[in-house]
């Protein structure tokens, strides 16, 4: 490790996400730890990350030399160049602002740094038009993928607490390509805010964070509580750091338009990007990485910290293979330091196969003030080409209806015993009609786990009038390996997350 | 196996240049590429027609010509490419389980899309000094309006010859002034001083009102679902106060706007 100095820009101070030396109330060492990234010589170099949004400036002195010019568009007003459109409010300082918490330049005078300094940001301008249609997604999404290795996006279906929607067809097409085909065959990374909705919103119900397809983000603030705006759901794979203190000083130090700064950026949405900006000194320090191999490394190096749930609901809890989770958090705050070390040994995990464990398909009333509860029995494909033994992500596609939607909870339980909430009641989803039609509920507190055995779904209602509902059908996918995926890793810390589950898949292994 | 390396050359120039006419694209998609793709259990072809391939002209054009394309995407699509989990394990696909490839799962949705992110989201200070506060903003495909083009100053290392501009200042005033010299619609949402028209102030009691089809009435019903939730609220406490005539005289001078932008 070489001795570092901090960064000279005179925003540092500020962006305690980076280094959090217990400034403005926050807890000292509760941060990206991104310093331990840079002390490995790792910055972000020949990664670009594309911010999809509604411009950057790129101009911005911050900005203007980590610019990818070639990776942009601007499909807003289909040209070359994103740069944001001018209103009276400054709305569209969005995209600046995420482009420079992922690659502001270092020691430069200006602003404060990027994650990933070294890194390029490509700018996607994509949500300034008073539409979105599924082509300017779809187009956004599979833009350049050999040029950008990394998509950050913080948009997604409304959070108002009743929507249930995600990505359209040729948009899901072009997540699907980009995972199988971009980065020359690697797959693309595609980062995504969890989402801004609140306690009563589930991101499960928001298709583009609940795919296995996107990682998506949640956030903590600087004392490690969660946001009071996060949204929460069992698709959450990590979180960074964003606003929400009562200290007003404590939101997110970034690049603002016209080449200013700004101390103010908020929400999960300036959440993604830093994950994003973590994402890209892995792949810096490992070009080789694929899509699920950042998952597994996001998985084995984040930690717990000091996260927690402000409200007390949810709690820490240990998978069947040791990997603490926590229904808000995923498996906790990414840790740069620990990422790009883990990134340089990495061997790449083994072939994913996707298994269909069952199906219940018997419609079965839900009773107003009982749960039901549905089980399968599934040996995960064993035998067939499609076996699965080591789990990565498990959805479980359901068909329902109730007479208000907002009021089902869907508990799905491993064999291993992990429970997971996939769908949390909704207050504000007054659904009666189309209730979820083979909606994906997915989730990752099972990673690591044996899918072999029995898992149960338990549906019920949550709710103070009477309803009464139809589940129709239910389809566990297991997603996941043949082999063990950490087998050829070495392991340098007894205590590291890699040890624990490897020793937990070689203790199985011997039975 | 020539034939194949010829067409990845021919795909490897759409991915070059994009945006190249629809003519030359429907020749690769419909001609040459659909036995490749009959070859390759890979939905690559497919998807270059499906996606890549949108007109140079005009963001107007670009959502009038959806409906029709989709339909022909989907077609094509499903006759290589499991939408749903049915055909998982199916004869439908003849190789269900290529090593590490994703498939193309999700439910069916129908319907408009509602879009929120960005600065529309959740609570959020603009300006530097965080001066100003955030409006939720809902984007939606109801409707396809257009607001004014930003300019295209050059990044490092572009000049004038690549179509965007030399001379450039990085400042509010100078992205004002660029776009005040434009014909296109009034952004009230975030402009402080459009013709009054167009305030929104006007626009929000339109809420309740069912809207003819004209042109001008479509730009008004995007303003209808970027307020969906104060629409959704105004219609439980102003029923019957729908029908207002003086909304109804408002309409017109948003599409007068239009023209008055030519001035300049």
């Amino acid at each position: 490790m070489r001795p570092q100095q901090d960064p000279s820009d005179p925003y540092f101070p500020f962006q305690w996400y980076l280094k959090n030396t217990g400034q403005n109330g926050g807890k000292a060492k509760l941060d990206l730890n991104v310093e331990a990234a840079w002390a490995q010589g790792v910055t972000g170099k020949n990664v670009t990350t594309a911010i999809m949004d509604d411009g950057v400036d790129y101009i911005h002195p911050d900005l203007k030399y980590n610019y990818n010019a070639r990776a942009s568009y601007d499909f807003s007003s289909n040209d070359a160049y994103p740069y944001p459109r001018y209103t009276d409010d400054w709305f569209n300082s969005h995209g600046t602002r995420c482009a420079g918490e992922v690659a502001a330049a270092r020691d430069n005078g200006v602003c404060g740094v990027g994650v990933a300094y070294d890194s390029k940001i490509a700018g996607i301008r994509m949500l300034d038009q008073p539409y979105m249609t599924d082509l300017i997604e779809a187009n956004s999404m599979g833009h350049e993928p050999n040029l950008i290795d990394i998509y950050s996006a913080s948009w997604g279906p409304t959070d108002d607490g009743k929507t249930v929607d995600g990505p359209r067809n040729a948009t899901m097409r072009a997540i699907v390509r980009g995972v199988n085909e971009g980065r020359n065959g690697l797959g693309n990374i595609y980062v995504w805010a969890s989402g801004d909705g609140g306690e009563d919103d589930d991101c499960n119900c928001d298709g583009y964070a609940a795919s296995m397809w996107t990682i998506s983000i949640n956030s903590a603030i600087n004392d490690g509580q969660n946001a009071h705006y996060d949204e929460s759901c069992s698709s959450t794979l990590a979180s960074t750091f964003s606003n929400g203190a009562k200290d007003p000083n404590t939101g997110v130090a970034t690049t603002d338009l016209y080449g200013k700064c700004t101390t103010t950026h908020s929400g999960t949405s300036a959440a993604a990007p830093e994950a994003a900006g973590v994402f890209a000194l892995a792949l810096e320090a490992n070009p080789q990485l694929t899509w699920r191999d950042i998952q597994h490394l996001t998985v084995l190096t984040s930690k717990r910290n000091s996260l927690f749930d402000a409200k007390g609901r949810f709690h820490w809890t240990m998978n069947g293979v040791g990997l603490e989770f926590n229904h808000l958090f995923g498996f906790g705050v990414l840790d740069a330091g620990a990422m790009v070390a883990l990134a340089k040994q990495w061997k790449t995990v083994p072939a994913r196969y996707h298994c269909e464990g069952g199906t219940v398909s018997e419609t079965q009333e839900i009773p107003s003030s009982r749960s039901v509860l549905l089980k399968i029995n599934t040996n995960a494909c064993q035998g067939t080409e499609t076996q699965v033994s080591y789990l990565e992500h498990v959805q479980a596609v359901i068909t329902l209806n109730a007479t208000r939607r907002g009021d089902v909870e869907l508990f799905l339980t491993s064999p291993m015993g992990t429970r997971s909430m996939i769908l949390s009641r909704r207050v504000n989803d007054d659904d009666h009609r189309d209730g979820f039609a083979k909606w994906p509920f997915m989730t990752t507190h099972t990673w690591g786990e044996y899918p072999q055995g029995t898992w149960s779904l338990e549906i019920s209602f949550n709710s103070q009038t009477p309803q009464s509902g139809f589940i129709k059908e239910w389809t566990l996918m297991l997603h996941g390996t043949r082999d063990p995926p950490y087998s050829g890793l070495p392991v340098s810390d007894p205590h590291s997350k890699l040890a624990i589950v490897k020793k937990a898949h070689e203790e199985r292994n011997k039975l | 196996m020539g034939h194949i390396s010829l067409i990845t050359m021919a795909v490897v120039v759409i991915g070059a240049t994009a945006y190249i006419p629809q003519e030359k694209d429907h020749f690769l998609t419909d001609v040459i590429l659909r036995e490749v793709v009959d070859r390759m259990s890979k939905d690559f072809a497919d998807d270059t027609g499906a996606y890549l391939d949108f007109p140079e002209t005009n963001r107007i054009s670009l959502g009038a010509m959806m409906p029709g394309r989709n339909v022909k995407d989907l077609e094509t699509e499903e006759q290589q490419f499991p939408v749903d989990y049915d055909p998982l394990g199916d004869s439908g696909n003849p190789n269900p389980s290529i090593r590490d490839q994703e498939y193309l799962q999700h439910s069916t949705l129908w319907g408009h899309q509602y879009m929120a992110g960005g600065a529309g989201e959740g609570k959020q200070r603009l300006k530097p000094d965080g001066a100003i506060k955030n409006s939720k903003e809902v984007k939606t495909d109801a409707s396809l309006p257009a607001y004014c083009n930003p300019p295209n100053p050059c990044p490092v290392g572009y000049s004038a010859d690549d179509g965007c501009l030399e001379q450039f200042e990085n400042t509010a005033g100078f992205s004002r002034e660029f776009q005040s010299a434009q014909e296109c619609m009034c952004d009230s949402e975030h402009m402080f001083d459009c013709p009054a028209s167009s305030g929104r102030e006007i626009q929000s009691p339109g809420a309740g009102n069912d809207l003819t089809d004209s042109d001008l009435d479509r730009i008004m019903e995007q303003f209808q679902v970027e307020d969906q939730h104060r629409n959704l609220v105004a219609k439980k406490f102003h029923v019957k106060k729908d029908g207002n005539p003086f909304l109804k005289g408002e309409k017109l001078p948003v599409a007068a706007k239009k023209g008055i932008g030519v001035v300049y």
